[in-house]
């Protein structure tokens, strides 16, 4: 176990140094081909050229190689590192920010985001495709089928802005004008994120946020309930004479949980690097946005910084998942 | 996708919309407020920005945002009558006086203090705009004093301390307007010391001189909380007692924060809402001109576009109204002229060829080589809600001229390459929005040879003689005669289509009151609303 969760994390570097460099290598390519980031920065009306000149230089943008199509910038990327490896982000190109200091913002918000839809999700999804599987092509079967498929097919931002403004705006307004309801209630139907209410208001983005994952897993749980429920260890257990909710609860659940929890474990980073549209909707300052502003500008140092510590999350996660798989079957050994 | 881009965009097509001055004082009936403990009515209101880039050393602030906070935090040195174009000094100083244009005496009204207590003096006022114009601060708006003698320096030799509320302004040549572009607040706010020694906290909580103050630091993709001044030597009116900027990500947040009452005014509608805007508040709505418009350019360094009567065709084969009607949501005005309605000097039968009449574009057309089945390429910046105005202006070109058409549209960073290194080879969409209220501020940047945004390589000695004539007057008058013969000469010529200018589409909520916009900042005048 020992041996082989060091082996684990040092396969971690190479990893971490080619995901560093080719987000370096294309996002120096995208400046390459489509021009100066700093001057893109201004609208209709720039500044004049020695002030355009001068943030070049405070960025390390005025570098001859970023003239030369494909040119990999290998004197850049090395001081890159340097950086990095003293814990020095950089700041951003718009605001002359430390990235950290976004970071340090940024991420508990997209934390709790992501964690009201895993637990959404995971509940939900689990509980639901138990319920199927067990009742196959029955009425409950059918209707989670059905429902799941609708998930599915339709994109986050349809399904996102429809409950903004239906739930949020008209339901919401409709509730916050009722005096019987306490103020934190009124909350919950949220239209954008609040600060004043970190939890309260990032329910309802959650749940859009999760509702596709939601589906994926209620779906393969029954998938995988179904084919348990015909397994021979769960033959023996019912012919042991064992009760039901054991038999189903134990024996058949837990075999079924491995496909659910290597989608999850993949899910998180998911959840954390592709909230950009949901947080979008709802106004929610996190991950996914700074990622999404940081390609938009440009912005170098953004997405090299913000997608490495995403590589990083989606590494322990699945480290995570490997190791739970010995959890859930006995057969899984890592010696 | 689109919540950034509505943000940056709105921003850009609209402007980057500098934030003038002219804070009302001069204008509303309630001129006899005086300053903080009139008879400002209290309570408090939310409106909305989207995360500045960056709020001090204010002369850093160049965009929209940042301009929002420091219409209020801020105080404009004077301000300028949009009617009469004539300077009126309600804002921080007392006088100005010149007897050529080129040195300037100014007098500070005695009794300011910043935020921070600290005095407001001659010092203070050097000292920012030292900091303003010195390369080394790299300051986004340091062009406002780019005609400061020894600008650039750390020391300039154009800026000299007379007494304690008096300091003498050399600019490196004659410019008349010059004190109208001291309406501009961020280039030209006096710094406080305090400020400029911690620039970096300063920026966490700027310190200005203007009828309200920070309520605590910028809470980053949050809010922005001001709160009366209470010791404002100034006249512009502070109704209520607080002002909440709720940090928004995109404009379509915002009205829907409006619509379910977290938010109490909106600034601006987003045109993808527009429509749902329109059905329930069409009432409430304040479209009022606005002080920036739309154009398309014609690359000069293209042989097929030097005929001025190919350009004059093209600009009268559009039908302008019918494409706001039909495309824009009604929200624009036809352009009658390179400088706005909104603005000082603006005329509204300076554009011969800004009138619809397909007959003589093609006639002119044809004279000025071009012919039926010649392809125009229409250029424009992807993603920022163009894409449904140009084709409408290219099918008009193609049933009008005969031509056939083609879009390319580009991403803006690609855009602006293209603008920088004159790659366009056909006409390209661009906008400029008020830096100060003067014509000469749409007619140089535009069309002048050495103009900073003219992209489309535009040269006329006859033109630039005009505009530095105009410099040289000594009146407002003498100075818009000749600024008018420059805009006549580009209006003939037309290097540039004028398009159409746009309105404001600024919300009050029910419980606000007194919203009017303002023209100097292209915001609504925040100071003045009342909270019922």
């Amino acid at each position: 176990m020992g041996r082989y969760l060091i082996r684990r994390l040092l396969q971690f570097i190479p990893v971490l140094l080619g995901a560093l460099f080719l987000l370096h290598y294309m996002t120096v390519v995208g400046i390459q081909i489509s021009g100066d980031p700093v001057r893109a920065l201004f609208g209709d009306n720039p500044p004049p050229e020695s002030v355009l000149a001068a943030m070049r230089a405070d960025y390390g943008l005025d570098n001859p190689c970023l003239d030369r199509r494909f040119d990999p910038c290998v004197a850049m990327f090395v001081e890159r590192l340097g950086q990095y490896a003293t814990g020095d982000f950089g700041i951003d190109l718009r605001q002359g920010r430390p990235i950290t200091e976004h970071l340090g913002e940024r991420f508990p918000t997209t934390m709790r985001l992501a964690l009201i839809a895993v637990v959404f999700e995971t509940v939900l999804g689990i509980a639901l495709g138990v319920l199927a599987g067990l009742r196959k092509d029955r009425f409950v079967d059918n209707l989670v089928r059905a429902s799941t498929v609708l998930l599915i097919a339709f994109p986050v931002f349809i399904i996102g802005t429809l409950i903004q403004v239906y739930v949020g705006v008209k339901l919401g307004n409709w509730i916050r004008g009722q005096d019987s309801m306490p103020d934190w209630f009124g909350q919950m139907f949220t239209v954008t994120y609040s600060a004043d209410y970190p939890w309260l208001s990032l329910i309802l983005p959650g749940l859009v946020l999760g509702a596709f994952s939601l589906a994926a897993i209620a779906r393969l749980t029954r998938t995988s309930v179904i084919e348990n429920l015909r397994a021979d260890y769960v033959r023996t257990a019912k012919a042991k004479g064992m009760p039901g909710t054991r038999v189903v609860g134990v024996h058949t659940l837990r075999n079924s949980l491995i496909p659910v929890v290597t989608y999850i474990g993949f899910d998180i980073g998911n959840l954390m690097a592709g909230a950009v549209v949901t947080e979008g909707i709802f106004g929610v300052p996190g991950i996914g946005q700074f990622v999404f502003q940081g390609t938009q500008n440009k912005d170098a140092g953004i997405v090299v910084g913000t997608v490495t510590i995403l590589v990083l999350v989606y590494l322990i996660f699945n480290l995570v998942v490997d190791l739970l798989y010995a959890v859930l079957d006995p057969r899984i050994r890592y010696d | 996708m689109r919540t950034m881009k509505p943000l940056r965009f709105a921003a850009i097509g609209a402007a980057f919309a500098l934030v003038v001055a002219a804070c009302g004082g001069g204008d509303e009936g309630d001129g006899g407020d005086d300053g903080a403990d009139g008879g400002a009515s209290g309570g408090s209101y939310i409106t909305h920005v989207s995360e500045p880039e960056q709020l001090a050393p204010s002369p850093m602030c160049y965009e929209s945002e940042c301009g929002a906070i420091w219409s209020m935090i801020g105080e404009p040195m004077v301000s300028v009558d949009f009617e009469s174009g004539e300077l009126v000094f309600d804002g921080l100083l007392e006088s100005i006086e010149t007897e050529d244009n080129t040195v300037f005496t100014l007098t500070i009204k005695d009794g300011w203090t910043f935020h921070n207590g600290d005095p407001v003096d001659a010092d203070a006022l050097i000292r920012g705009w030292t900091w303003t114009q010195n390369e080394q601060n790299a300051a986004d708006t340091a062009g406002f004093l780019g005609k400061l003698e020894g600008a650039g320096e750390a020391n300039p030799s154009g800026l000299e301390k007379i007494d304690d509320l008096t300091v003498e302004v050399a600019l490196s040549g004659a410019f008349v307007e010059f004190p109208k572009m001291l309406s501009f607040r961020p280039a030209f706010q006096p710094q406080a010391e305090e400020c400029l020694q911690d620039t970096e906290a300063c920026n966490e909580q700027p310190i200005g001189i203007g009828p309200y103050m920070m309520d605590g630091p910028w809470q980053h993709n949050q809010a922005i909380n001001l709160v009366r001044y209470e010791d404002y030597a100034g006249e512009a009116p502070a109704e209520a007692d607080s002002i909440q900027f709720k940090i928004e990500e995109s404009l379509v947040n915002a009205f829907r924060d409006f619509s379910a009452g977290n938010i109490d005014l909106l600034r601006t509608t987003d045109p993808t809402v527009y429509p749902q805007a329109e059905g329930q508040y069409a009432d409430q709505m304040i479209q009022e001109d606005q002080t920036r418009f739309t154009y398309m350019s014609f690359p000069m360094f293209e042989d097929y576009y030097k005929n001025p009567d190919l350009r004059r065709g093209i600009s009268l084969a559009i039908d302008r109204q019918a494409i706001i009607d039909n495309v824009l949501n009604g929200i624009y005005e036809p352009s009658t002229d390179i400088v706005p309605p909104a603005m000082p000097g603006s005329r509204d039968d300076a554009c011969e060829y800004c009138t619809f009449d397909p007959e003589q574009a093609k006639q002119l057309f044809e004279q000025g080589g071009g012919s039926e089945g010649d392809e125009l390429t229409l250029f424009f910046n992807a993603d920022a809600g163009h894409e449904g105005w140009v084709e409408a202006v290219g099918r008009q070109l193609a049933q009008n001229l005969g031509i056939t058409f083609k879009l390319r549209p580009l991403p803006w960073d690609q855009y602006t390459n293209f603008i920088e290194e004159q790659k366009f080879t056909g006409p390209f969409r661009l906008g400029w929005s008020i830096d100060y209220p003067s014509p000469e501020n749409f007619i140089r940047p535009l069309v002048d040879s050495n103009g900073d945004s003219n992209y489309g390589g535009y040269s006329n000695e006859e033109l630039d003689g005009f505009l530095s004539q105009g410099d040289q007057q000594d009146s407002t008058d003498g100075a818009y005669e000749f600024y008018h013969q420059a805009g006549d000469v580009a209006l003939d010529e037309m290097p540039l289509i004028p398009l159409w200018t746009g309105l404001s589409t600024i919300i009050p909520g029910d419980n606000v009151s007194n919203v009017r916009y303002d023209p100097a900042t292209d915001d609504p005048a925040f100071g003045e609303v009342t909270v019922n």
